[in-house]
């Protein structure tokens, strides 16, 4: 399985690049992942998880055009593979067929006790 | 337009871009700076260059960081273990260098290690305290009509005031310095000398920490006592001592607390503490000096703005005082001269930079940590100096080696790279020697300075990691040069046998030699001019007789004077006796105002009170009048010294004026007219460091007589130890519950000068290694230079020169050096000296420190002379054929 796997914050960093579309690139990634997980991620974190699975192939990554506010620096868009699709497919059913086999009585919350 | 704010902060990028791998720079930069801009406009500067300082090194992590490379060289690991190794056996074969080179470091480094350990505790002096940056005390510059006096001790009332009119000021703490009291408890009574009184926030403002006792009702009751934590054990051993009723001087102290000892690095010391309001004499008052007065400043207030209103706190609250006691309006007062400049002194600066009158204690003095730091900085320099001078002269014998090295293809880089690591190597031996060194003389060190440095303060982490560092550096810079010159050898040249020695070399190699002996012999002249100075201190006439005089401290105990001094008059060897209330040099004046009969304008004198026969005992001078004694009732009659004469204006004979003692708000009855008795003439009362001022002396007749506290013995050297125990007899008998304690007036005296006496020996301590490490270094020169002339050496003698005439040359060379140091160490000496002798009002002539020149230049010369001539007889001696063959 090793090379497939997926970590939960690179399952993040996936489905956030699938979110935002034509737009994911550095900055918006890493704001976009703030505002949903309520969570401060460092863009260092993130890079070393977009790294991590451009070398896996669930990414790829094209140089985009440079504008002042950048300071002229080139921004990198992301673009999520056909492997990764699949891949975030398949975490998804794993996770789906856990769920379903736990009886539902069982996922009520609590208190009581 | 882009403002200069605009950019993130300029440190952070740079790193940034230094160690982020290349292929992601741009990406990773343009998203730092993207988020920085849109922080900026959102937050503002200060926000946006946090985050983007966090991000930064966040960014710190194996994806992002470039790989190291430590060298280009697949082989480095094993070229830095032969290096290695080469560089040991290089240094054990040549054990005697090896012995100067690393003996010296070693030496050097101690010392200077010694001495920034020294240095750190004392600059560390009241930095212990809660709110050290606020807290301030209150000191005095006095203007006199004739001269300034600067006080430490300042008006009961001052801090008071300034804590309620001022709103800046948090609050207030004053500390009565004390006088000595009997303390007894269960029949055991020992005489305290440090006691202290304070206000009821001592503990508040003064990080001295409390062991036991609750500090909010340490001084509930008036006569509350906090002992230190070694006064408690004294008086109760292990027993509970908070509770319990200490009898004194005082009445009964219940002690409330206690406290730790007062850390040495504190600027006063107390043994036991008491309420300030047991002390009923001090009262509110804004002219007497009398107390130590503190001040918390409220936070971010200036001092200066406290020193303004200080001048208007005079005006409205001392002016009205002043007026009454002087009879002058207050204009007058200060048109004629007058005047109270009070300031604010950061706590922690007391130690180092207040010498006032009335300290706690002596205080230390800044100028010698600037002196001792020089001192250790140079001290260093001399054994870097040696460290390349060694090195170089060795490269007769390494010449060789570098050309072979270099014929099988060594490349320059190389050599220097196992050149560095052999000093290197010396340089941490001689650091981990010196550490152990530190060590072994630390406790001598503490016992000869008077201090506990502590070896714990010493091994910290940062302390290590800095001694690591600098040893590195500081072999890598001795290093650098004897590498470059060994390295840069022609290999053709060298192996032919030939020794290059450049004209650059040579200048380098002799500036150094100079630029040792220099310091050497700024060091020697200062060390014997600092030996005149104390020489002359101790030698000068005081004005009275100090040698083979007893002194009783606190002879007031003594319930029935008249008896005692006939039983003690008995002993055999006393030779007269008369008592004081202060003694010269030693004692605590108090001040009256004078002024003379007919004139409206009083000045301050210092006051001494003599008993009948202390004039005659101390051998002091009468130059007009007479001395106090029993056929005269001596009541309202006093005597002056000279300055008192002109400072009060008196024109004439002064036998017989009447000078007014102005009592002003203390004695509603009106002055008191004095008849001058006599004319003393002036003694140094005071130590030499400051001039000789106006006195007046009462007669023990007089108001002023009850307290002549100190009996002075004239008496036979020969019997000075059973004259003392004699005493003691009486002592018992007449005084059995007080304590009974005499010093010699030359000793007390000689105390006054302690801290110039300690500097002097450590001064001669450092002039004997910074000789020593010189001598190093040229004896390493010797070698260097009488190896490269052995030929010509050889020819000279076949040709027919003597042996002697031989060293004669030789040593010619070096006293060119010598010269020139002296030359230059004069002139540097004559200085730094000079600024030493400003310290002290009586003083030799910088003329008269000629002879200590000579003998700087003397003694160099002779220890240079002595150093080469081991070389220079050696080669004059050899046998010319073995120097001329070759092989």
């Amino acid at each position: 399985m090793k090379g497939t796997h997926l970590g939960e914050f690179q399952e993040l960093a996936l489905l956030t690049i699938l979110v935002l579309g034509d737009d994911a690139y550095g900055v918006s990634i890493k704001r976009e992942i703030n505002k949903n997980i309520k969570r401060s991620i460092s863009r260092g974190a993130l890079h070393t998880a977009l790294t991590r699975l451009e070398e896996k192939g669930f990414l790829k990554s094209r140089q985009g055009e440079a504008n002042e506010e950048r300071g002229g620096r080139p921004k990198r868009y992301y673009e999520v593979t056909n492997k990764g699709k699949q891949t975030l497919h398949e975490t998804r059913e794993m996770r789906d067929n856990l769920w379903n086999k736990i009886p539902s009585i069982r996922l009520e919350l609590n208190y009581a006790s | 337009m882009p403002h200069k704010n605009d950019a993130p902060p300029k440190f952070f990028s740079r790193l940034f871009k230094w160690f982020c791998k290349e292929e992601y720079f741009l990406e990773l930069q343009g998203d730092l700076q993207e988020e920085f801009s849109e922080n900026l406009s959102e937050h503002g500067y200060p926000i946006a260059a946090r985050l983007y300082k966090k991000e930064v090194l966040k960014m710190i992590r194996p994806s992002v960081l470039k790989k190291v490379k430590l060298s280009n060289n697949q082989n480095f690991s094993a070229m830095f273990r032969i290096n290695a190794k080469l560089a040991l056996r290089n240094l054990f074969k040549h054990k005697l260098y090896t012995f100067i080179n690393v003996g010296g470091l070693a030496i050097s480094l101690a010392v200077c290690m010694l001495i920034l350990l020294y240095v750190q505790s004392e600059t560390s002096y009241d930095n212990y305290h809660p709110n050290k940056d606020r807290l301030y005390r209150v000191a005095l510059d006095r203007f006199y009509p004739d001269h300034t006096s600067h006080y430490a001790v300042t008006p009961y009332s001052m801090a008071e005031q300034a804590a309620i009119d001022f709103p800046e000021v948090e609050a207030f703490c004053r500390i009565f310095p004390g006088f000595g009291i009997n303390v007894t408890y269960e029949n055991e009574t020992f005489l305290e000398n440090d006691l202290r009184a304070a206000d009821k926030n001592f503990f508040d403002l003064f990080g001295i920490k409390l062991l036991s006792g609750s500090k909010s009702e340490l001084f509930n009751v008036q006569n509350a006592v906090i002992l230190s934590e070694s006064t408690a054990l004294k008086y109760f051993g292990q027993d509970e001592a908070v509770g319990k009723i200490l009898k004194s001087d005082l009445g009964d102290l219940i002690v409330t607390g206690i406290a730790e000892d007062t850390p040495e690095n504190t600027h006063f010391e107390f043994d036991l503490l008491i309420n300030l309001e047991l002390l009923t004499f001090l009262q509110a008052n804004f002219v007497n000096f009398s107390v130590h007065n503190y001040l918390l400043l409220k936070e971010g207030v200036d001092p200066e703005l406290i020193n303004k209103k200080y001048v208007d706190l005079v005006e409205q609250y001392a002016a009205g005082q002043i007026e009454r006691n002087q009879k002058i309006s207050f204009e007058e007062f200060k048109a004629s001269g007058n005047g109270y400049n009070y300031f604010l002194q950061p706590v922690t600066d007391i130690h180092l930079k207040s010498q006032l009158e009335a300290e706690f204690e002596a205080n230390g003095n800044i100028t010698y940590i600037y002196i001792f730091l020089s001192i250790a900085v140079f001290i260093v320099a001399l054994a870097a100096v040696n460290f390349i001078n060694l090195a170089t002269a060795r490269s007769t014998e390494r010449a060789k080696e570098v050309g072979i090295r270099k014929v099988l293809g060594s490349e320059k880089k190389q050599l220097i790279s196992q050149f560095l690591i052999e000093s290197i190597f010396v340089s941490l031996a001689g650091m981990l020697i010196a550490v152990g060194l530190v060590f072994l003389i630390t406790p001598a060190f503490n016992g000869f300075t008077d201090k506990s440095i502590l070896l714990s303060n010493f091994t910290t982490a940062t302390n290590i990691g800095i001694l690591t560092i600098f040893s590195l550096v500081l072999g890598g810079i001795a290093g650098i040069y004897p590498a470059f010159v060994l390295s840069s050898f022609q290999p053709v040249v060298v192996l032919k046998g030939k020794m290059i020695h450049s004209k650059n070399g040579a200048w380098i190699r002799n500036g150094l030699v100079v630029f040792q002996f220099f310091i050497s012999i700024v060091l020697i002249c200062s060390t014997l001019i600092v030996g005149q100075q104390m020489r002359y201190m101790q030698d000068r006439n005081l004005g009275f007789e100090k040698d083979n005089v007893l002194v009783i401290e606190r002879a007031f105990s003594v319930p029935d004077m008249e008896t005692f001094k006939t039983e003690v008059g008995k002993i055999p060897g006393v030779n007269g006796m008369g008592a004081a209330s202060a003694m010269p040099g030693t004692g605590n004046y108090f001040g009256a105002s004078f002024r003379l009969q007919g004139v409206n304008e009083s000045i301050a004198l210092n006051c001494v009170v003599f008993a009948d026969d202390f004039q005659e005992t101390m051998q002091m001078d009468v130059l007009a009048g007479r001395s106090f004694s029993k056929e005269f009732q001596d009541t309202l009659s006093l005597m002056l010294n000279e300055s008192a004469v002109r400072a009060l204006g008196i024109q004439g004979d002064p036998v017989g004026q009447s000078v007014v003692n102005v009592q002003g708000g203390n004695n509603p009855g009106g002055d008191v007219v004095y008849q001058v008795a006599g004319v003393v003439k002036d003694y140094n009362y005071k130590s030499l460091h400051t001039e000789i001022t106006p006195m007046a002396i009462f007669s023990a007749e007089s108001a002023f007589g009850g307290n002549v506290g100190n009996l002075a013995l004239k008496i036979d050297p020969n019997q000075a130890a059973s004259i003392v125990e004699s005493i003691r007899e009486i002592w018992r008998e007449q005084a059995p519950n007080q304590t009974y304690v005499y010093s010699f007036l030359d000793d007390s005296l000689l105390e006054l000068y302690e801290a110039e006496k300690k500097s002097g020996d450590l001064f001669l301590v450092f002039t004997g290694i910074a000789i020593w490490i010189a001598c190093i270094g040229l004896f390493g020169l010797a070698t260097f230079i009488i190896g490269s002339r052995i030929k010509e050496i050889g020819v000279r003698k076949v040709l027919g020169a003597t042996s002697a005439r031989v060293v004669f040359l030789l040593m010619s060379d070096f006293n060119k050096l010598i010269f020139i140091a002296v030359l230059l160490a004069i002139p540097a000496a004559i200085w730094v000296m000079g600024q030493w002798l400003e310290g002290f009002a009586y003083r030799i002539n910088m003329i008269d420190t000629w002879i200590s020149f000579v003998i700087g230049g003397v003694v160099s010369l002779a220890v240079a002379w002595l150093t080469v001539s081991y070389h220079s007889i050696k080669a004059a001696m050899s046998n010319p054929v073995k120097n001329l063959r070759t092989e």
